[in-house]
């Protein structure tokens, strides 16, 4: 799993164990540019940690030492679960957050269920003789749902 | 009967999707992904439609309906 390697301002370790000291931290990459790496992803702008900040050892030396790399993860969509359907998970994806996307989002599934409704309802439908006509009289006994079905039993009762 | 219409029409649906959806969420996998998420939907709706009353008595949402009383007798 790859790593959002950011550069922090040094905190110390008790800072860290705090709630509010989690708050996720920008990228180096300028929002909307492409997220640094696969796993990376971004929501509202910030870089989304799964787990707490864990500071990681600094490798270049005693120059750098007073200023940590702080590793945040970012979950996959994979891994989230439920959380992909996040606006931010679907930016990582190409559409973008905020109104315009929202709007993008929601002629999408617009026009999905549409076209779903053409293609389920009328298309594939009369290609395979299941229209509601069809059924009708190759089904006699069906007699739809609800207040159709109500009124046949209640005729046939009286 | 196997309702073709309602398994192939969300799929054909789907499938057509990919012309405008994004780069990121186009190809295969995102297509049979997004079908399922339709079929889990529609299956979540049918539930609920079918056991409607059974929940609607449970929890007391909304008051049943009375029998009709039968005129003359």
């Amino acid at each position: 799993m790859a790593n959002c390697r950011m550069l922090l301002p040094p905190v110390r370790n008790r800072n860290l164990r705090r709630p509010h000291n989690r708050m996720p931290a920008p990228c180096k990459a300028q929002w909307p540019a492409a997220c640094p790496s696969s796993d990376c992803c971004w929501r509202s702008r910030w870089c989304f940690p799964t787990s707490q900040p864990t500071e990681v050892p600094s490798t270049a030396g005693a120059s750098s030492s007073r200023q940590p790399t702080t590793v945040l993860r970012c979950p996959p969509s994979e891994r989230v679960g439920w959380l992909s359907l996040w606006p931010g998970d679907q930016q990582s994806r190409g559409i973008r957050t905020g109104g315009a996307g929202y709007g993008k989002r929601f002629g999408a599934d617009i026009a999905g269920a549409t076209s779903a409704n053409m293609f389920g309802t009328f298309l594939v439908a009369s290609l395979t003789h299941q229209d509601p006509r069809v059924l009708c009289e190759e089904a006699p006994q069906f007699q739809g749902v609800g207040k159709v079905r109500r009124d046949a039993v209640g005729d046939r009762a009286e | 009967m196997v309702s073709y219409s309602d398994l192939l029409g969300p799929l054909a649906g789907e499938a057509l999707a990919n012309t405008y959806y994004p780069e990121g969420a186009r190809g295969v996998g995102s297509t049979f992904t997004r079908y399922a998420y339709d079929l889990g939907w529609k299956f979540a709706g049918n539930l609920l439609r079918q056991y409607w009353p059974q929940i609607n008595r449970g929890l007391r949402l909304l008051p049943e309906p009375q029998p009709t009383k039968a005129s003359g007798g």
